[in-house]
């Protein structure tokens, strides 16, 4: 007996699992442009996601592709341990191209050749403005100044 | 590229992925002789042939990276059409035909719509899973930019998030769907997730039907699309990897249910690769799958079967011998990958992982990766417990030594890794329950 009994409340249970997913699916959908959410739960379609493919679409634009790219995001009070370090990812997924590292990385400095500043307010000696873009900024990154004679 | 695509630009990626697909099943066909036997079903068959084609022109493109030269898809496609006229000329004799399935009932109907509906939360990218950016879709990307495997852009320091030391058969797929379509478009690559969670319902199908009983066949269908299609919603598993090794393991489950013979040697040894070439815990997965099956054959025969070593060793020592030395040669491996065994861990580890049992896009049936040391009890399915079980334990292995922050390794990972477990216990049980009915 209950060797039909199992599989058939399994399968109602799966049907009313598979109910409710599909309805907070659909509710997610239609609410994704006003639900705000931090960089680890980033969704295609998120509005702020929208808001850094704009800006990496500019950086597109304008630099040419292989190049060594930093990425600053700021560290904003309250966000996340890992905030800065998500959209960095995202930031790389979206410049395919190019080698984007965050720039927190030890390698930043040494490695980079531009700079996308998204709204961290970086202003470091050096860095050359390249554009100011929707929502953030790109640098060219320059070589550092020779040490001074003895 | 974070929004869904337009009609034509969507319709062109899909049916360049519906193209290779096809390819890829079609070149996998040509070995039919050898993989099927007479009393496999046509969907079976099918899902067979496209693992073996995936892992031929696995092999085609790290053979074209080895030698430098880059994927351009007229070559691609050139390739791949002299591997189907070279294996039809020169392949093994071809299995006798097999009629598609005529027999569709409710639960053939109901994994459809479960299929239908994870499909649309998959084109509009919405169950899309966060790795597909941070490491599967991403590298697919670079790879169709660089034509090829960018084995110095994966070594960058930096890169470690991207898991440079897995291997590379969905990239690679994503990647010539791309070359093939002109453009990386994620909705439609999408569709990856979806012809592999199809092949899971092609295998499912298969399995509890041969036992006779149809309606436990339908009922068992359907509630694998349910249950595959609201954990793959509810977790974000569209575009992952997680697919493929279930989709490995179920395959080879018929072969692990039957007496060993030939093709289920195949069947398995196709399987192990495939799992291998997939993700890196695939890679042990392979060598449990093959391991089991070569233990059955020596109980069975009672002596060592080189054949048979071949046949299940073979296609797996294939695809994992280039990716070791590639990983090895461009110093990939990370890590974070093993160290000590901890034993002290267990007291963050065992309360994490019931943290990660309670993950709410279960509904409650993560506990049926427990089916693994049940269906140890039944002799039929002992081998599909064998292996969900010690698989099980190589993941809370891993947790044990990997020197990484344990707690969040487990949150962010135990749940997921149940879905490689969980659709062939599922599948299996039915098969145990009624044998149990039956009688031993």
């Amino acid at each position: 007996m209950w060797r039909k009994t199992i599989p058939g409340l399994l399968l109602l249970w799966c049907a009313l699992s598979f109910a409710l997913e599909m309805a907070r699916a659909l509710e997610g959908w239609d609410r994704r442009g006003i639900t705000p959410r931090s960089p680890s739960t980033w969704r295609f379609g998120s509005p702020q996601l929208e808001r850094l493919a704009t800006c990496l679409g500019e950086v597109r634009r304008r630099v040419p592709p292989g190049r060594t790219i930093a990425y600053a995001a700021p560290v904003r009070p309250g966000a996340e341990k890992n905030d800065v370090f998500f959209r960095a990812l995202w930031a790389a997924y979206l410049l395919p191209g190019d080698d984007v590292l965050p720039i927190q990385d030890p390698a930043a400095a040494q490695v980079a050749q531009y700079v996308v500043d998204d709204r961290a307010g970086l202003d470091l000696a050096r860095l050359e403005l390249v554009a100011q873009l929707t929502g953030c900024r790109l640098f060219r990154v320059l070589p550092p100044s020779p040490a001074p004679s003895p | 590229m974070t929004a869904p695509p337009s009609l034509l630009s969507g319709l062109i990626a899909a049916a360049a992925v519906l193209v290779l697909l096809a390819l890829l099943a079609v070149l996998g066909s040509r070995f039919s002789g050898a993989l099927v036997r007479s009393g496999d079903g046509a969907l079976f068959r099918w899902v067979v042939y496209g693992m073996a084609g995936s892992l031929v022109a696995h092999l085609l493109l790290t053979g074209l990276d080895a030698a430098g030269v880059p994927w351009h898809p007229a070559l691609l496609a050139g390739l791949l059409a002299a591997a189907i006229a070279l294996a039809h000329r020169f392949g093994p004799e071809r299995a006798e035909r097999t009629r598609l399935p005529s027999d569709l009932g409710w639960g053939d109907g109901v994994a459809l719509l479960a299929v239908l509906v994870f499909a649309c939360t998959a084109w509009t990218l919405w169950s899309t899973t966060p790795d597909f950016v941070y490491h599967w879709g991403h590298k697919g990307q670079r790879f169709f930019l660089h034509q090829g495997v960018d084995y110095a852009w994966l070594a960058r320091p930096w890169n470690w998030v991207l898991h440079p030391d897995y291997p590379n058969l969905l990239p690679e797929l994503y990647a010539v769907s791309a070359l093939f379509a002109g453009r990386f478009e994620p909705s439609a690559l999408m569709l990856w997730s979806v012809a592999f969670f199809l092949q899971m319902l092609a295998v499912a199908r298969e399995v509890p039907g041969e036992t006779g009983d149809r309606r436990l066949a339908q009922m068992v269908l359907a509630t694998l699309g349910l249950l595959a299609a609201f954990y793959g919603m509810g977790h974000l598993l569209a575009g992952a990897a997680e697919w493929m090794i279930a989709l490995a393991f179920l395959t080879a489950v018929p072969a692990l249910l039957r007496p060993p013979d030939r093709a289920g040697d195949w069947q398995v040894g196709l399987a192990a690769a495939f799992a291998a070439a997939s993700k890196i815990e695939g890679a042990p997965f392979a060598l449990l799958l093959a391991g089991t099956q070569l233990v059955r054959r020596l109980a069975a025969e009672r002596r060592l079967d080189l054949h048979a070593m071949l046949r299940l060793g073979l296609p797996a020592a294939a695809v994992g011998a280039p990716w070791l030395g590639r990983v090895f040669h461009h110093d990939l491996f990370l890590g974070s990958n093993s160290g000590t065994f901890e034993l002290s861990r267990a007291k963050i580890i065992f309360p994490a992982v019931a943290e990660a049992l309670a993950d709410p896009a279960w509904h409650g049936l993560s506990w049926l990766v427990l089916l693994g040391p049940v269906l140890l009890l039944v002799r039929r399915t002992r081998p599909v417990g064998f292996v969900a079980t010690c698989q099980l334990l190589f993941y809370l292995y891993v947790y044990f030594t990997a020197p990484v922050d344990t707690r969040y390794y487990v949150l962010t990972s135990f749940s997921r890794l149940l879905f490689h477990l969980i659709p062939a216990l599922v599948v299996a049980a039915a098969v145990g329950m009624q044998q149990k009915d039956q009688g031993p």
